[in-house]
């Protein structure tokens, strides 16, 4: 048996070499072998559990390509630990070992799954790989490794689904903006409903609620087309992204991947390394989207100055359905000593809270979660609203499909001819227009301020930014939005 | 919403195509991508056509704008109300109102009178929740209006839903009448208030449609008693007729002292109030 050489295996997926490489050290794995079909071994990166890594890198007929296995929350394949690993191979640092049970299972099942999808072409015409969907240069023809199937993306059939909605997506932005927004066609309820039904058909979840929140938008107020083309802007560039998750580095496909609906099992999210460390409870948001309850519950590093694309933000989602109740276990202004687990992403501000490190402590009278402030939140604001705005365009710069980016600061509630405004010397920034019985939410922030400046916690959305909290110095006001069933 | 400021190349052009967008490329032909980074992805990505022209340029716009987005230069702040020297009344008292309007409203009028006692004024949480509240109560909005203060005014000419309504929409509460068993206990002890109770209980002289009177009891009894009913409330049998209806009354008379508690004991500090023992 011949292994392959170095430059070979990073051919595999040229985009993943930067990140494959600095894992490509032995010391980081361990449990690892190799044989004529396949190489296998124990990532080791952190402190969080180690991912289990498979490759079958001698596959024969019937199957398209090599495949590979990794437990990482990654969703696309080869990630870059298989790469790491087949470089280790390549390199001549992965020992001749008997084949153990879990991977002979797999080579099994790769075969069984290879010889279906064979007797299934012959009756039935696959649809042929689109030619945009080969990357440029490559000549299918060739020897050596062909396009990667996205192994945890699912099976073939959904990337294959995702891909045709996301193609109709296109064709049907493409419609709009030939005919105009100022046609009729745009505000019939069917124009909008049949395109979410068929992304939900092609289970790109993520789109479709997009594609129902934006209908909700079309003339709900003056200058409402303007808002409509640009999220159709940002609709056509996750369409086209997700029809090349392929091509992208990790973080990048996962982002576009999570925006279009693809899940990540909550266990892998667990599985993975935790940042520990000092959680805020800065804000709190709960939103009806399609009949269910959507709890965002936003957290900040307590550090003053985090680093990287979320600048220390989080948050928590929590969902519940008719008749069941939210978790109110996190208040605002309630801080957690926990282990954080990012989603992951370029922009990765989904988490989920692992292990906490904290006795939980109660308020002197006994009444209520009243937690003690470990830090003032007020220390965590940005310094002005043009900072504020600054460090949501950071995120957004990384992921600018995303709808609702976290800000601190302090500023001083003020008008703007007839539109309610935050403001500071720096500038102003407009707020969304309050939800329905959302004007008590805005009488509470602006009673608060009293005309002087508050420090404030809200959503920066395209729409202005919706207020969450009021820190005040001996209190926390949760003026954040309660869509619930009441 | 003002700018102030003169539109850029790329402002100028956001319109254009946004202009374009609503009549459609069918009627009107794109501006050409020749502004800024628009000519690079042009270049790098040729769209097919002009709808493919148009979406391209306002997605890469779009991504600009919001990674971009810049305050626009601040309008005056709003003038200030007067100054108002009392402390906003405790978290935990404004809980305890909420719990109220919630639960037992019957203690409303209590709490109000026991915050202007003590001499705190409403926290901003509460304010647009009482002003709207007592907007047509000619005999309680005054009261409100002193808890807030010069900040109730204020925010009731910024904010609609506010202001006191000249026509009374709500029904005056008149006052409940005692029967004659229980307007003799009120001012007595504990032990005496929840003996005449519980017999009642017993004897199904009070049930759940009738306990409008005993819920106006324990809101009037002395509030030094309010633990000591509680606790016997709780340890009641539990086998007793009318039992459910007893407990809830325990929760009354903990609400009840929990009010007294919080807004009394941990008063402002220019007010030490003199509590009467009894009215």
């Amino acid at each position: 048996m011949v292994p392959w050489s170095v430059e070979q295996v990073l051919a595999v997926a040229p985009a993943r070499t930067g990140a494959a490489r600095p894992l490509a050290v032995p010391a980081l794995w361990d449990l690892t072998g190799a044989d004529g079909r396949s190489v296998w071994g124990r990532f080791r990166g952190g402190s969080g559990e180690p991912y289990q890594v498979l490759v079958d890198h001698a596959p024969g007929e019937g199957h398209h390509d090599i495949g590979t296995r990794c437990t990482c929350p990654s969703r696309v394949s080869p990630c870059k630990h298989a790469i790491a690993l087949l470089v280790l191979w390549a390199n001549g640092q992965v020992a001749l070992a008997d084949r153990p049970p879990a991977v002979q299972t797999w080579l099994h099942q790769r075969d069984a799954q290879s010889a279906a999808r064979s007797s299934r072409a012959d009756s039935t015409r696959r649809t042929p790989v689109a030619p945009a969907e080969i990357p440029i240069g490559h000549d299918p023809g060739a020897a050596g490794p062909a396009l990667r199937e996205p192994r945890s993306l699912g099976s073939d059939t959904r990337v294959e689904r995702v891909t045709l909605g996301l193609r109709e997506l296109e064709r049907w932005i493409d419609d709009r903006v030939r005919v105009g927004l100022g046609d009729p066609s745009i505000a019939r309820y069917a124009t909008w409903d049949e395109l979410a039904t068929r992304l939900v058909d092609a289970q790109a979840g993520g789109m479709a609620n997009r594609v129902r929140r934006l209908a909700g938008q079309v003339g709900a107020r003056p200058g409402w087309h303007e808002h409509v083309i640009a999220e159709l802007g940002v609709l056509h560039l996750l369409a086209r992204a997700g029809q090349r998750l392929r091509h992208l580095d990790d973080p990048w496909a996962d982002g576009v991947a999570a925006a279009i609906g693809f899940t990540v099992k909550q266990a892998d999210v667990l599985a993975g390394v935790p940042e520990t460390g000092v959680w805020v409870v800065m804000g709190r948001s709960d939103i009806v989207e399609d009949r269910i309850v959507v709890r965002r519950l936003w957290l900040r590093d307590a550090r003053p100055e985090p680093s990287g694309t979320t600048q220390g933000w989080a948050v928590l989602l929590s969902f519940a359905a008719y008749g069941q109740s939210l978790d109110d276990s996190l208040a605002v202004g309630q801080s957690v000593h926990a282990d954080l687990h990012r989603y992951p992403g370029t922009v990765a501000l989904r988490a989920l809270l692992g292990r906490r490190h904290d006795a939980t402590s109660t308020s002197e009278s006994g009444q209520g979660e009243h937690v003690a402030h470990v830090v003032d939140p007020v220390a965590l604001a940005s310094p002005s609203v043009a900072a504020a705005l600054e460090s949501a365009g950071r995120m957004l710069a990384v992921e600018p499909w995303l709808e609702r980016v976290p800000i601190t600061f302090t500023a001083s509630p003020t008008t703007d001819d007839g539109t309610w405004v935050l403001a500071d010397h720096t500038g102003a920034v407009p707020l969304a227009d309050p939800s329905a019985g959302g004007t008590t939410e805005l009488a509470t922030l602006v009673a608060a301020s009293a005309g002087a400046p508050v420090t404030v916690t809200g959503e920066w959305t395209a729409l202005g930014l919706a207020v969450l909290t009021v820190h005040l110095g001996d209190r926390t006001l949760d003026i954040g939005p309660r869509g619930g069933f009441r | 919403m003002t700018t102030g400021t003169p539109p850029t190349a790329l402002g100028a052009h956001w319109a254009d195509l946004v202009a374009v967008a609503l009549l459609g490329t069918d009627r009107r032909d794109p501006p050409d991508p020749v502004v800024g980074p628009l000519t690079e992805v042009a270049l790098e990505h040729p769209p097919v056509d002009a709808a493919g022209s148009l979406i391209q340029q306002v997605a890469t716009l779009t991504v600009l704008r919001r990674a971009a987005t810049r305050p626009t230069p601040p309008p005056p702040l709003l003038a200030p109300p007067a100054d108002d020297p009392r402390p906003w009344c405790p978290p935990a008292a404004a809980d305890l109102l909420r719990r109220v309007l919630a639960d037992w409203p019957v203690l409303e009028a209590e709490w109000l009178h026991l915050a202007v006692q003590a001499g705190w004024r409403l926290s901003p949480d509460l304010v647009p929740i009482l002003l709207a509240r007592h907007r047509a109560r000619p005999e309680t909005r005054p009261v409100v209006d002193h808890l807030a203060g010069p900040v109730g005014a204020w925010l009731a000419d910024l904010v609609p839903g506010l202001a006191a309504s000249p026509r009374r929409t709500s029904p005056a509460d008149t006052g409940v009448v005692l029967p004659a068993e229980l307007a003799a206990v009120v001012d007595a002890d504990a032990a005496t208030v929840v003996a005449v109770v519980a017999d009642g209980l017993r004897r199904q002289r009070y049930t759940s449609p009738s306990r409008a009177v005993l819920v106006h009891l324990v809101a009037r009894v002395r509030p030094s008693e309010l633990d000591g009913i509680r606790l016997r409330c709780e340890h009641l049998d539990p086998q007793m007729t009318g039992i459910g209806l007893a407990y809830h009354l325990a929760d009354l008379a903990a609400t009840r002292l929990a009010i007294h508690t919080v807004l009394l004991a941990a008063s402002a500090p220019e007010h030490r109030p003199s509590i009467p023992e009894s009215s």
